[in-house]
């Protein structure tokens, strides 16, 4: 007896090939993803990757958020399938099988797809596992290694995964056969809808549910410096997006459904060709798609608003990437005189090596001094101690001219006026218009940085002198923290100003009469300019102290990289998946329209309005949910800007510009697919057209 | 003068694979009077429903000719085929064919919004048709909350709605129990006195007798044909009986 179900089952699945070889594939696919991310994640090689452990645990993340995903996709896929079917099961229970008899070959049909799809899941993995991760070393940096490794644990987990998986779609079909009439099981899910007032009720409630979650999210701070941002923002958000999804299916199934009744009232609207059949077949399916549009919208919002925080955070980031190290490392030396031997020397290794300096900045006269504030007497003070706590200032100093040769910008400084360039987040009260440096006065005139001033030391003051520069020392070495305060707003100068630190800047001053500092900026990649460093080190030996923070961004980038790039073939994968869905919906909505659309025909449509009818329902089934995802994303706006402020990132990148972005991709995605969807629906409708 | 005139039309249909060849209809010769009623009869798989497809231009025949008000079906256009199967023909069909996703309104409208009709003159035609037979109250309901019988009403409705030349019925009572088969009928003899031609296909003797000429086909070809004259249904209804059982016997 068991092997009567056995051969139903396959035989089932045979016949029904056309839909069960794409699914299946389909399946495979998700399948090879999930064990892709899962071999990432366990793959001892990984570690060894720059970032490699973040990575590694990324992967881990990555897998069970796609495992949820492909589970919502495998379920809403199986839910077609189980209603293509439901003749097959009417006809079986005509026949006199019982409905645990049924469970029993839906049970094995659901057994051959968990294995076959697992089975071609993990195959396609492990073939393609070593292309992704040659991918990542080529993104990373790392060793290459050709081997083929397969992960037991993927293997295992991919395996019962599916098995589990199905276990939710078997229960999902016992609770739908069991709910209907077995017989009348297509009858049942060929009833339309009829409008009533609960229906414009239920679609009122909609829209204003759907306005306070804007509402909800629209009045999440902007600032992330509001304590307990993240959870309260977190605890609106979450509310507001429940809220969305609510609204989002009352809209689909009821909203829509009140619309289309709304303008079938209208008689000048609805009695034209067009109109008349796409609003009748669209009023007709609502009930029933419209819980599947709202899904395929939730889930579109879901993939548009990921993918334009993602995007969000690679174009900061890389922003941020810029500003945190604008130049590629620093050289001091106390013997400039020499310095020139030495740089010829490495002009020469560059040239060798295809990296070009894109500019150097020589300070003369380098003079660093820390400005230490001292927050329990409200003051600063100076020191050389660099064990002394406080936060650091350097000040150096610069000649005028050399500063707009570097910088390229003009000053325009007049004999009196000093120039002044500092970060402005360590400020410490207003800025002195004026400062007296021993019966000297300048006007302080506050310049604009850019790239080349905002160097090593972010909190520095640098201080740009129209004459001589050895003048602007004399002065500082004289009035020592007088000066300072000055500059710095603190106007109590007569409290401090012991001899000892006036000797060891005059000190300081003789042994560094021939230094220079050089900030070097290689044109290229970090990659690049780490390079140009390890050359400079090599080069220049003990001659020059360097300093640079390039490794550090180039592992960074590192670890950026690897999350976009994971991201973005889980998304690419996401949204196939959508579109496959869609693909499927068309299919099957097809071979249950082949006898509507041969009634359509003997009543005189012709194929131009029939196809027009099928494209502009699949445009309009299409456009709708990803159009509203589009429009719940950009809602999200400031809690994701948020999220990517609290990760001390600079959001430069328009949400709003990258959301569209997003939307116009998918909306292509989308497009293609449900073009080569309407074919497949129209060659399937019309395939009966010669046995009219 | 005729209306309808079938000329020598052939219809043999071929397998795809194996080429195996099967003759539905051999040499059909027919005419069909303005205002006349006609009836088919035959087996099962005698060509019929064949005839009745090549006669509305859904299917091609091998050979022969079809004309209808002296134009040869043939020679009409692809792309002008569904306008001219929607003004000359109306169809009624065995399981009704009404549109799930229309009401039955809708179903009545459909004809005359798809043949440009304005919105405003739409109701002031179905609405005084479905009150004639009987279907104003269903006009705001969906197929499958109407029976069977109204079901069929309203069928017809919409295949008489746009004035076609020739009602086309395919085994109008077949799915229909005895008291809906004679509303029916009776609703047949009304469209027909009102000057509507028809030419229904049937298995029935009840509904053939209500015609005014019934055609037997047998092999793929016209075999006999009895004529109303003065009979009246009952009386017709013996002798079509009669000529089938001649027919069946002399297989």
């Amino acid at each position: 007896m068991r092997n009567i179900y056995l051969k139903i089952a396959v035989n089932a699945i045979s016949k029904n090939r056309i839909v069960y070889i794409p699914y299946v594939f389909s399946v495979g696919i998700m399948g090879m993803v999930l064990y892709i991310l899962l071999t990432l994640g366990f793959d001892s090689s990984t570690l060894q990757l720059k970032g490699g452990e973040t990575f590694s645990l990324i992967a881990k993340f990555g897998a069970v958020f796609f495992f949820c995903l492909s589970m919502v996709f495998n379920i809403y896929l199986s839910f077609f399938l189980t209603r293509k079917r439901g003749k097959e099961y009417s006809v079986l229970s005509i026949l006199g099988m019982e409905r645990r008899h049924l469970y029993k070959i839906i049970i094995i049909e659901n057994l051959i797809l968990a294995v076959s799809g697992s089975l071609l899941g993990i195959a396609g993995g492990i073939v393609f596992y070593k292309l992704v991760q040659l991918g990542l070393i080529k993104f990373l940096g790392g060793q290459i290694d050709y081997k083929v490794a397969i992960s037991p644990e993927a293997v295992a987990l991919v395996f019962f995964s599916y098995i589990f998986v199905y276990g939710i779609i078997f229960l999902i079909q016992f609770i739908l056969l069991r709910k209907r009439d077995i017989v009348d099981y297509e009858r049942t899910l060929r009833r339309g809808h009829k409008r009533s007032v609960l229906y414009l009720l239920l679609s009122v409630i909609g829209v204003v549910i759907l306005l306070i979650a804007y509402r909800i999210e629209y009045s999440i701070p902007p600032d992330t410096r509001i304590f307990n941002y993240m959870q309260d923002s977190t605890v609106k958000f979450i509310i507001a997006s429940l809220l969305e999804i609510i609204a989002t299916y009352l809209l689909f199934v009821f909203g829509a459904i009140t619309f289309i009744s709304f303008l079938k009232s209208r008689k000048s609207i609805f009695y034209q060709k067009t109109n008349f059949v796409n609003l009748s077949t669209l009023g007709f399916r609502m009930k029933r798609s419209g819980l599947g549009l709202g899904t395929i919208c939730i889930l579109s919002t879901v993939a548009i608003t990921i993918t334009s925080s993602l995007l969000v955070f690679f174009f900061s980031s890389s922003e941020n990437l810029e500003n945190m190290v604008s130049y590629s490392f620093v050289a001091y030396t106390n013997e400039a005189d020499n310095a020139g031997s030495t740089l010829v020397t490495y002009s020469h290794e560059l040239d060798e090596n295809n990296l070009n300096v894109n500019k150097v900045m020589a300070i003369s006269q380098s003079f660093n001094i820390r400005v230490d504030y001292d927050p329990s007497a409200n003051d600063f003070i100076e020191s050389f101690d660099p064990s002394d706590s406080g936060i650091p200032f350097d000040i150096l100093m610069i000649d005028e001219e050399s500063y707009t040769s570097v910088t390229g910008m003009d000053t325009n400084l007049g004999s009196d006026e000093l120039g002044i360039v500092f970060t402005d987040r360590y400020m410490m009260g207003s800025l002195s218009q004026y400062i007296d440096c021993e019966g000297n006065t300048f006007k302080l005139k506050k310049l604009d940085r850019n790239q080349y001033v905002d160097f090593a030391y972010g909190d520095s003051i640098l201080l740009v002198y129209p004459g001589d520069i050895r003048e602007l020392m004399d002065y500082y070495c004289s009035s020592t923290d007088r000066f300072a305060r000055n500059i710095l707003g603190a106007f109590d100068s007569d409290e401090y100003s012991p001899d000892s630190i006036k000797d060891a800047i005059e000190g300081y001053k003789q042994s560094t009469g021939n230094s220079r500092m050089y900030i070097f900026n290689i044109e290229g990649n970090y990659e690049d300019q780490y390079k140009a460093y390890q050359l400079f080190t090599t080069v220049s030996g003990s001659e020059f102290l360097t300093e640079t923070y390039v490794d550090v961004a180039v592992d960074y980038i590192g670890v950026y990289k690897g999350l976009v790039f994971l991201s973005i073939i889980v998304l690419a994968i996401f949204i196939v998946m959508l579109a496959v869905s869609l693909y499927y919906k068309n299919l099957f909505e097809g071979m249950e329209d082949v006898s509507y659309y041969e009634i359509m025909r003997k009543v005189g449509m012709d194929d131009r309005l029939i196809n027009g009818t099928v494209y502009i329902q699949m445009f309009i089934s299409l456009l709708l949910p990803i159009l509203v995802a589009s429009i719940h994303a950009l809602f999200s706006e400031r809690y994701v800007i948020g999220i990517v402020k609290t990760l001390n990132i600079n959001v430069s990148a328009s949400f709003t510009k990258l959301t569209l972005l997003s939307t116009i991709v998918t909306i292509v995605i989308y497009m293609t697919v449900g073009l080569l969807a309407s074919r497949t629906y129209l060659k399937i409708v019309k395939g009966k057209k010669k046995e009219i | 003068m005729s209306l309808l005139e079938v000329k020598n039309v052939k219809k043999i249909y071929s397998t795809r694979f194996s080429g195996n060849k099967v003759v539905a209809l051999s040499d059909v010769n027919l005419t069909v009077d303005q205002g006349e009623f006609v009836a088919i009869m035959g087996e099962s798989g005698s060509g019929k429903t064949t005839l009745l497809n090549i006669i509305a231009a859904m299917e091609n025949a091998t050979s022969g000719e079809v004309f209808l008000n002296g134009t040869n079906i043939k020679d009409i256009k692809e792309r002008k085929l569904a306008e001219f199967r929607r003004r000359e023909f109306g169809f009624l069909f065995q399981e009704f064919n009404l549109l799930d996703t229309f009401s039955v309104g809708d179903n009545i409208r459909l004809p005359l919004v798809l043949d440009g009709k304005k919105p405003s003159e739409i109701d002031d035609v179905v609405l005084p048709l479905a009150s004639k037979l009987g279907i104003k109250e269903i006009l705001d309901k969906y197929p499958y909350e109407v029976s069977g019988g109204q079901k069929q009403r309203a069928a017809c409705c919409r295949a008489v709605v746009i004035k076609p030349k020739l009602l086309l019925a395919d085994e109008p009572t077949g799915a229909l129990d005895s008291k809906s088969t004679g509303e029916l009928l009776h609703l047949f003899e009304e469209i027909h006195d009102s000057g509507q031609t028809i030419l229904m296909v049937t298995h029935s003797v009840k509904a053939a007798s209500y015609a005014s000429r019934v055609l037997f086909i047998k092999d793929g070809e016209v075999y006999h044909q009895v004529y109303r004259g003065d009979l009246s249904n009952h009386e017709f209804y013996n002798r079509i009986s009669d000529s089938l059982q001649v027919m069946l016997g002399g297989r």
